[in-house]
């Protein structure tokens, strides 16, 4: 068995493991962008045009080195991109981050209200609803009221279906 | 067929198995957490592959190259942990799935909120009290020296990457 990475996953190797790198130095340019979303993806195109001039410096061509080595890259995006929204958006590190500057909250409510602002739980309903509204899977027919659309629909079967597979609709 | 070919079908062949041995275990292994799930069936298959290829590569007396199967295995193990995460605790999925199993296909804002979203808030809480992060008392809820640490961990990464997580969505 040959261990050693060929040229092209070693490329994908050394690009992903220089996604931190880039995250820090982007976030300390002075074009930092001011959506995480746009950080995330800068530094990630960082990574990319890396590999790919790693790539063009040690060319093998040979197909199955540089499919691994793209599915390789696009994992460790992957994984860098699930670590990067938790810092980000973890909803219960979140709220764990309101009680530390709070030192103490009275009730559930409380809580939600110091996390959420002054509109408590509705305002933490609207912020989830919003995202739903702007992806297009949700409409708003009147103000307080929320209806499916027809994509929304489609991705509702396909989550069902994914919660079927990993036995979620048991639990 | 290379012998880097005979490694790609490999990991992708492993790859297959991990899916359904996790989708298997998560239906009867209750007692640990569904990411520990994932974990475990991905170090046991992840050992289970080099002996396999060695095996192979005996057989046929070739030399099999390990990193393509190690890298779509590794790239099926980070999918289908993503597919997972998505659809687990996703807030905004569940609200989609309840419109989606509401009468008309539609709920008013006031019924998620109380139906869903409170009760989601309050499941987090929970988590936080049984992970030792919060202690819940007649007065509240206050933070624990283990849950300062863990925030203090957090905004240690937050600054170095100078970013700052309110656990909102800015979708405008």
């Amino acid at each position: 068995m040959i261990w050693l990475p060929s040229s092209p996953i070693m490329s994908a190797i050394v690009a992903s493991l220089s996604l931190p790198l880039f995250l820090f130095l982007v976030a300390h340019c002075p074009w930092r962008p001011k959506s995480p979303m746009r950080h995330f993806l800068s530094a990630a195109g960082l990574a990319c045009s890396l590999m790919v001039a790693l790539l063009l410096a040690n060319w093998v061509p040979e197909w199955p080195d540089l499919l691994a080595a793209l599915v390789l890259l696009a994992a460790s995006l992957l994984a860098g991109y699930t670590l990067w929204s938790l810092i980000l958006w973890g909803f219960a590190l979140a709220m764990l981050n309101v009680l530390e500057q709070r030192h103490r909250v009275d009730s559930i409510e409380g809580w939600c209200t110091a996390y959420a602002g002054d509109g408590g739980i509705d305002a933490f309903t609207l912020n989830r609803c919003s995202l739903l509204l702007a992806a297009g899977f949700a409409r708003l027919p009147s103000s307080r009221e929320l209806a499916i659309t027809p994509r929304g629909l489609l991705v509702a079967r396909l989550v069902n279906a994914i919660r079927w597979i990993f036995g979620l609709d048991r639990s | 067929v290379t012998p880097a070919e005979i490694s790609l079908v490999a990991g992708l062949l492993f790859a297959v198995t991990h899916a359904i041995t996790v989708s298997i275990c998560l239906r009867f292994i209750r007692r640990l957490a569904p990411v520990l799930v994932h974990l475990l069936c991905a170090v046991v298959l992840g050992a289970a592959l080099p002996a396999i290829l060695s095996i192979v590569a005996a057989r046929f007396q070739v030399a099999i190259p390990f990193w393509p199967a190690a890298s779509i295995f590794y790239g099926g193990v980070i999918a289908w942990l993503y597919a997972f995460s998505a659809v687990y605790k996703s807030i905004s999925l569940g609200i989609l799935q309840a419109l989606h199993a509401a009468p008309e296909r539609r709920v008013t804002i006031d019924s998620v909120a109380l139906n869903f979203a409170l009760p989601r808030f309050a499941e987090r809480i929970d988590l936080l009290v049984e992970g030792g992060l919060v202690t819940r008392t007649e007065s509240g809820y206050a933070i624990t020296p283990q849950g300062l640490k863990a925030v203090h961990r957090l905004q240690l990464i937050q600054r170095i990457f100078a970013v700052s997580g309110k656990g909102f969505y800015l979708t405008s």
